[in-house]
């Protein structure tokens, strides 16, 4: 009614034009939507990106030593996915610089010509997403039928944090020495592996005897990772 | 035009519906005929309010003739609906003129300057201007495209090999990255507004516009770096305010870390190509 609409427009009632994309203010209590669009709200993340930055270092620290094996039970509550998606996208640009920068030097040092190979970046970030997206998630169908569930973000939390020992086994990789490179590669893949390997066997040892398998499997999946790497980032042919 | 009122309207208010219903009667009536307010006529408004995102803009219309003047024809231009009143929050209806009937130039003058505007308010920040958020509340997407789109074409122009990968790859990350750093903190329970966020964010890519420039002219491996490495640091020195202002301070260096990685990967592209 014309009546009411214009005291609406007396109280100072404006659809502001900033409020393009207004979202519910955190702690607000939102009906919850029903259905499977839920799962395209940004609500329906953010108990996965409930850390302080205190929190996400302790993480990484702790993943950088691979035979406590307690990172399962330390992040039961609270599993995040912040970590491992920056890690990850982190990894993708140390990858392709490192390798990049490494494929200059041996050009310049040989005197050829040189080219940037934008295909380093692209095919990195395939690898790099895709492990991190589709071994978790085989995990977690693997583990639901043999009965021993693990929550699927816990997953990928657990292989996201696992992946950051290879940052600075990257940076280290820059030294031209071949013999170096393979130390370094094989170092941080067994740190890698033995991380996923122990913090899942501390949870699966529980249930079924097939446990030995299905962590043996991961362990050399993950040093497979490490070795796909090193080969395809350092062959360098002049 | 009396209305038995139950509640009784703002002084304003009832005059301004009364101009409606005159002026509507008026024009049922489809002649000339006088426009008779029946109460006094409010002050004499500039024109068409129409909603635009930047609502002061001067008209560029002459003012209407006054209404209270008898033996006048009713403009020919649509009534003047009432102004608000002075409760009104800053992006309120005000006196804009018919953009539709305006002249080309005229429209792409004003989005420049907009652009302009802008882009000093993010890029230069300075302590002592008079009002921080106006960037905030001017925000558009035109600059940000422009110069995306520029740094793909430098970055492109400088490869010698794979030129449309390179544009792509570019395009790509600029906008993918933008959204993702937008959703990195809303998921971290920050307090932005996306379309302003890509604004911004697109915005803070000026400087390494410029560097990408400078690497396109010229071809020294040293003078790259240096100038990649100063309009990174002027990059990132802008986005800071934005970003950190976003969210709780406790988690201020997540927030901030992927605009940072975002910016070196840029450059770094810039360094590389070449």
């Amino acid at each position: 009614m014309e009546r009411e609409s214009t005291k609406m427009w007396e109280m100072g009632f404006v659809p502001s034009s900033d409020d393009t994309f207004s979202k519910p203010a955190p702690g607000s209590d939102e009906p919850q939507q029903s259905g499977w669009f839920r799962r395209f709200t940004i609500a329906a993340y953010k108990p996965y990106f409930d850390v302080d930055t205190s929190d996400v270092l302790d993480r990484i620290k702790e993943s950088l030593f691979p035979f406590r094996g307690d990172f399962n039970e330390k992040t039961a509550t609270n599993p995040d996915l912040y970590g491992p998606f920056w890690i990850c996208t982190t990894l993708i640009f140390v990858a392709a610089s490192i390798g990049t920068f490494v494929t200059y030097i041996a050009h310049k040092l040989k005197k050829k010509e040189w080219n940037y190979d934008i295909n380093l970046v692209t095919w990195s970030a395939g690898m790099f997403y895709g492990y991190v997206t589709i071994v978790p998630l085989v995990l977690y169908i693997i583990l639901k039928y043999f009965s021993a569930p693990s929550g699927l973000v816990q997953l990928f939390c657990l292989y996201g944090y696992s992946l950051f020992v290879f940052i600075p086994a990257l940076c280290l990789s820059v030294v031209p020495l071949e013999i170096f490179r393979w130390v370094v590669a094989g170092v941080a893949g067994f740190m890698s592996a033995t991380f996923v390997a122990l913090n899942l066997r501390a949870h699966i040892k529980s249930a079924g005897e097939r446990w030995f398998l299905i962590v043996a499997g991961i362990f050399l999946l993950q040093l497979a990772l490490a070795v796909v790497l090193k080969l395809y980032l350092f062959t360098v042919t002049v | 035009m009396s209305h038995s009122d139950t509640v009784p309207l703002h002084q304003s208010s009832q005059s301004d519906i009364d101009e409606i219903e005159s002026l509507i009667n008026a024009s049922v009536q489809s002649g000339p005929t006088t426009v008779l307010p029946a109460r006094p006529p409010s002050p004499p408004r500039a024109s068409i309010p129409v909603v635009s995102s930047s609502p002061f803009i001067q008209s560029n219309l002459p003012p209407p003739p006054p209404l209270s003047s008898s033996n006048q024809k009713v403009p020919s231009v649509p009534a003047p609906a009432p102004p608000p009143p002075p409760s009104f929050g800053a992006s309120g209806f005000g006196p804009v003129p018919n953009t539709l009937t305006e002249p080309v130039w005229d429209t792409v003058k004003r989005d420049l300057s907009r652009i302009v505007s802008n882009l000093k308010l993010v890029v230069f920040p300075n302590p002592y201007r008079e009002d921080p958020g106006k960037a905030l509340r001017d925000w558009d997407l035109w600059g940000p495209f422009f110069f995306i789109v520029f740094l793909g074409l430098a970055l492109s122009w400088s490869a010698s090999v794979k030129k449309s990968e390179v544009f792509a790859v570019a395009f790509a990350l600029l906008a993918a990255g933008a959204v993702i750093l937008t959703l990195n903190v809303l998921l971290l329970g920050g307090h932005i507004i996306f379309f302003q966020s890509l604004s911004l964010l697109g915005y803070c890519l000026f400087p390494l516009v410029v560097g990408a420039v400078i690497c396109m002219l010229k071809d020294n491996v040293m003078l790259k770096v240096i100038a990649v490495s100063v309009t990174l640091a002027w990059s990132s020195w802008a986005a800071y305010p934005f970003m950190s202002s976003a969210v709780n301070p406790r988690r201020k260096a997540l927030a901030l870390y992927p605009v940072f990685l975002m910016y070196v990967s840029v450059g770094f592209l810039i360094i590389a190509i070449d």
